[in-house]
C-alpha cells in the first residue's frame, strides 16, 4: 500500500510534510494509538521508533513522534502528536503494540510524559539514587546539574512457590563485559522468568549533545557504543546531510559502505568465536577467533588510526582518502581473515557436543520477534525479511544492493549460521565495491540548516534509526536509537524453557550493547 | 567411523595455527610489547614471591571499546598469561582493579562495593580517558566523575581507548611506583 493512500484511510490525520524518505503527519493526541495499532495489526508497518520533544518554549506543548516503517515501501512515517505542557499525558500504545513497551517508560523518565495504560509503569531509565520529578531531557534541566541521592524502590518481578529460586547477577559481571543485573527466577535448573535491570551506564548522552554543533556532537555518537562507531556515525551524518541537503560524493559513499562492512565483518568474527569458544567452552575457537580478530583491528588502525572503525565518516563524506593499495590490502586481509575463520568454523560445526549446545537453544518465535519489534540479525534468524540495506538503501547500497540473509530455525544455532554467511557477503560486497569504486573528491563542505532528519544504518547487530532535529544551526533533540534497545526485552522471551547455563551462550548469540542502550 | 575422520584431520588436516616465521613477520609492533612484558614479569615474580598478579576488570560506565582492549590482552598477539598477569572473575581473588569509563552515578554503588571487596592493598588502575577525567562526558548530570571522585586511584592510562601496548605499559608504571614505595 502506499504512504499516501494510508494517510487517506484516516480521518483527521494532516500532512505536515512529505519528501523522499520521509513524511511527517499529526493526529490528534487521543488517536495515536488508534493509528499505530491499526498499521501494525493489518500487517502494514512496524513502529520503528519512539521519541518525545520538548517544544514548550516555541508552542508550549511537548511533542511525541512515532517511526513507522511501512513495508514494500522506502519511505518512513512520522506520525506526531501535541500534548498540552500543564497536562502531559496521553493513552498508551503499549497496551496494543507490544514495541512501545520501552519507548513509553522510557519517555516517561526523560520527559515525565506519562502513558496512560500502560501494563508496567516502573521506572527504567532512573535507578534507586534519582530523587522523584527529575526529567532530564526538558529543556529546562541543566546539563549539568548536580541531583541530590534519593532511595526510591526499583521492585523487579519475581514469582513465589514452593522449589522456586531467585538469582541475581551483576551489575558487575564475571568476565571483562558491560554492566547490567539479570533476575532468574527458577526452578531447579530451569529458568521460569528472566528479566533484565539495564541502563547503569546512562551518560546522558542525548542531554549532552543539546545545543551543540552538528560536527561537535559527532564524537559522542561515535562513543555510544565502542563497537559499533562507524554504524552509529554513519546513522548520525546521514541524518544530518539530510537536513543539510548535501550531496556527498560517490566515491565517499562508496568508502563508507567499505568502512562498515569491515566493521560488520571484525564483529562477526568477534561473535563466532565468542559464542563458539566462551559460550560453550570450545577454547580452541576463541583462541584463533580472537587472533583473527585482532588482524581486522590491525587493518582498522592502518586505515583509520584506530583500533575501532572510527573518526573517517563525517559530515559532508569523509576525513581521508585511500589510495588503489590501500584498498587492496583491505580486500587481501579481510579476505584472507573470512578464509581463516570458516575453516575453524567447519571444524566446530563437525563436532556434535558444539551442535548439542547451539541447536534448539534460546528460540525466538517468529510473532514474538514482530510484536517485540526486534531488529537486526536476530530477527532475521526468526524468518523476519527485513534489512535496511535493502528496504531503505543508503550510502552506496542503491547501487550495489545486498539479498536478505535469513534463517527459520530461530535458534542459537541459526544466528551462528547467520553470521557466516553474512561474513561472506560483505566480503564479496566489499570486492566488488574496491574494483568499481569511484573516483573523486571525498570531502564536500556541508552547511547545516534547520530541520528534522531520520538516518538509519543496518549495523551488524542491526537496524539504527538517528533522529537529528536542528534548529538555529545547533542540535535541538537527537535520538540515536540503538538496535540492543528493541532487542534487549528478547530475553523475557528466548530465556524462559532454558537451563542457567544457557543464559550466557543465548546473551553472545545476540551480543547486545549496555552502552548503546543506555545512552 | 568418527574417531578415523579425527585421525585422518589431525595427521593430514590443513594447519589453523600460523607459522611463528610468518606470525613474526606480521607481528612487528609486538616487539614492544615483549619487551615491556618481560620486565613486567621480573617485577611480579620479585614483588608477588613467584606468585601472579590478577586483575580484576570493572566496568563504570565506559563505551565497551576498553572492554574490548581488555579482552584484546588475552589474545594470541599479546597473551599476557606468559607474563604472570591474569584476570580474574571476583574482587576477592584481586590485586589489581582495572576500572573504565567515567564512573555513572548507576554505577557508583557497584564501584565502591567492588573495590571494598578486594583485599588490600589493591592497586586501582584508571583505564582510559573516561576513567581519568571524566573524558567527554565529564560534569554531565548522570555522571559522577572519574574515578578518582569515588576509590582512591594509583595509576592512570590515558587513551581512548588505550591500546594493549599502552595498558601494558601502565601495568608496568603501577608496579614500579608500587615497587618503589
Amino acid at each position: 500500500m502506499d504512504i499516501k493512500e494510508i494517510s487517506n484511510r484516516f480521518q483527521n490525520m494532516t500532512i505536515v510534510s512529505v519528501d523522499e524518505s520521509l513524511m511527517c503527519v499529526r493526529v490528534s493526541r487521543e488517536d495515536l494509538a488508534h493509528v499505530i495499532t491499526s498499521l501494525v495489526e493489518e500487517g502494514q508497518a512496524q513502529l520503528s521508533s519512539l521519541f518525545a520533544t520538548d517544544d514548550r518554549q516555541e508552542q508550549g506543548v511537548f511533542g511525541v513522534h512515532a517511526i513507522c516503517s511501512i513495508y514494500d515501501v522506502p519511505q518512513r512515517m512520522m506520525i506526531s502528536i501535541s500534548i498540552p505542557a500543564d497536562d502531559p499525558q496521553y493513552p498508551s500504545i503499549t497496551q496494543t503494540v507490544m514495541a512501545a513497551h520501552w519507548y513509553e517508560r522510557y519517555m516517561r523518565d526523560m520527559f515525565g510524559i506519562e502513558p496512560v495504560g500502560h501494563p508496567d509503569l516502573r521506572r527504567l531509565v532512573h535507578h534507586e539514587n534519582v530523587p522523584e520529578n527529575i526529567h532530564p531531557l526538558r529543556k529546562d534541566f541543566a546539563w549539568n546539574t548536580k541531583m541530590p541521592k534519593a532511595n526510591i524502590a526499583y521492585p523487579m518481578h519475581h514469582i513465589k512457590g514452593e522449589g522456586i529460586f531467585e538469582i541475581p547477577v551483576g551489575p558487575i559481571h564475571a568476565g571483562i563485559i558491560e554492566p547490567g543485573h539479570f533476575r532468574f527466577n527458577v526452578a531447579g535448573e530451569r529458568i521460569l522468568t528472566l528479566e533484565g535491570k539495564l541502563f547503569f551506564t546512562h551518560k546522558g548522552v542525548e542531554k549532552l549533545v543539546e545545543n551543540k554543533k552538528p560536527i561537535d556532537a559527532l564524537p559522542f555518537i561515535e562513543r555510544l557504543s565502542g563497537d559499533m562507531s562507524a554504524a552509529h556515525a554513519l546513522a548520525y551524518v546521514e541524518a544530518v546531510e539530510k537536513i543539510g541537503q548535501c550531496h556527498v560524493s560517490k566515491r565517499a559513499q562508496m568508502l563508507r559502505a567499505i568502512i562498515t562492512e569491515c566493521e560488520r565483518i571484525t564483529m562477526h568474527i568477534h561473535d563466532l568465536a565468542n559464542i563458539g569458544g566462551m559460550g560453550t567452552g570450545y577454547s580452541f575457537i576463541a583462541a584463533n577467533g580472537f587472533r583473527i580478530k585482532e588482524r581486522m583491528m590491525r587493518l582498522s588502525d592502518e586505515l583509520c588510526g584506530n583500533r575501532f572503525w572510527r573518526g573517517v565518516i563525517t559530515i559532508g563524506g569523509m576525513t581521508r582518502d585511500w589510495t588503489t593499495d590501500e584498498l587492496d590490502h583491505v580486500v587481501a586481509t579481510s579476505y584472507e581473515a573470512w578464509q581463516e575463520i570458516a575453516h575453524i568454523v567447519s571444524l566446530a560445526l563437525d563436532s556434535e557436543g558444539f551442535l548439542d549446545r547451539l541447536q534448539y537453544t534460546g528460540e525466538l518465535p517468529y510473532e514474538a520477534a514482530q510484536a517485540f519489534g526486534a531488529v537486526g540479525l536476530p530477527a532475521r534468524a526468526s524468518g523476519v525479511d527485513r534489512d535496511v540495506r535493502r528496504d531503505y538503501p543508503y550510502a552506496s547500497y542503491t547501487d550495489f544492493p545486498v539479498t536478505v540473509i535469513k534463517k527459520k530455525s530461530s535458534d542459537v544455532f541459526a544466528r551462528y549460521r547467520m553470521r557466516i554467511l553474512e561474513i561472506e557477503q560483505s566480503i564479496a560486497l566489499i570486492k566488488t565495491l574496491v574494483a568499481e569504486i569511484a573516483d573523486g573528491e571525498v570531502m564536500t563542505s556541508c552547511e547545516p540548516k534547520n530541520g528534522l532528519a531520520i538516518g538509519s544504518v543496518e549495523s551488524w547487530r542491526g537496524e539504527i534509526i538517528c533522529v537529528v532535529r536542528i534548529n538555529n544551526g545547533v542540535i535541538d533533540r537527537c535520538f540515536p536509537r540503538d538496535p540492543s534497545f528493541c532487542n534487549w526485552a528478547l530475553f523475557g522471551i528466548m530465556g524462559p524453557g532454558n537451563i542457567v547455563p544457557d543464559f550466557p551462550l543465548i546473551n553472545k548469540s545476540l551480543n547486545l550493547s549496555y552502552s548503546g542502550t543506555d545512552l | 567411523m568418527k574417531i578415523f575422520k579425527l585421525i585422518y584431520l589431525l595427521v593430514f588436516g590443513k594447519k589453523v595455527t600460523e607459522k611463528r616465521k610468518k606470525f613474526e613477520e606480521k607481528n612487528q609492533s609486538g616487539k614492544e610489547f615483549d619487551v615491556i612484558g618481560a620486565e613486567v614479569q621480573q617485577i611480579i615474580k620479585k614483588l608477588y614471591n613467584g606468585r601472579s598478579l590478577r586483575i580484576r576488570a570493572v566496568d563504570a560506565g565506559s563505551t565497551n571499546a576498553e572492554e574490548i582492549e581488555l579482552t584484546a590482552l588475552n589474545n594470541a598477539y599479546y597473551d599476557i598469561d606468559r607474563f604472570g598477569l591474569s584476570f580474574v572473575a571476583s574482587p576477592r581473588h584481586a590485586d589489581m582493579l582495572f576500572v573504565t569509563g567515567p564512573v555513572t552515578r548507576n554505577l557508583e554503588n557497584a564501584l565502591r562495593t567492588t573495590y571494598e571487596a578486594a583485599p588490600q592493598p589493591c592497586i586501582v588502575v584508571a583505564v582510559g580517558d573516561g576513567a581519568c577525567t571524566g573524558g567527554i562526558w565529564k560534569d554531565s548530570y548522570a555522571v559522577v566523575g572519574a574515578v578518582d571522585q569515588v576509590i582512591p586511584v594509583h595509576v592512570r592510562i590515558p587513551g581512548d581507548p588505550p591500546t594493549p601496548t599502552e595498558i601494558l605499559r601502565g601495568i608496568l608504571t603501577a608496579l614500579k611506583t608500587n615497587n618503589s614505595q
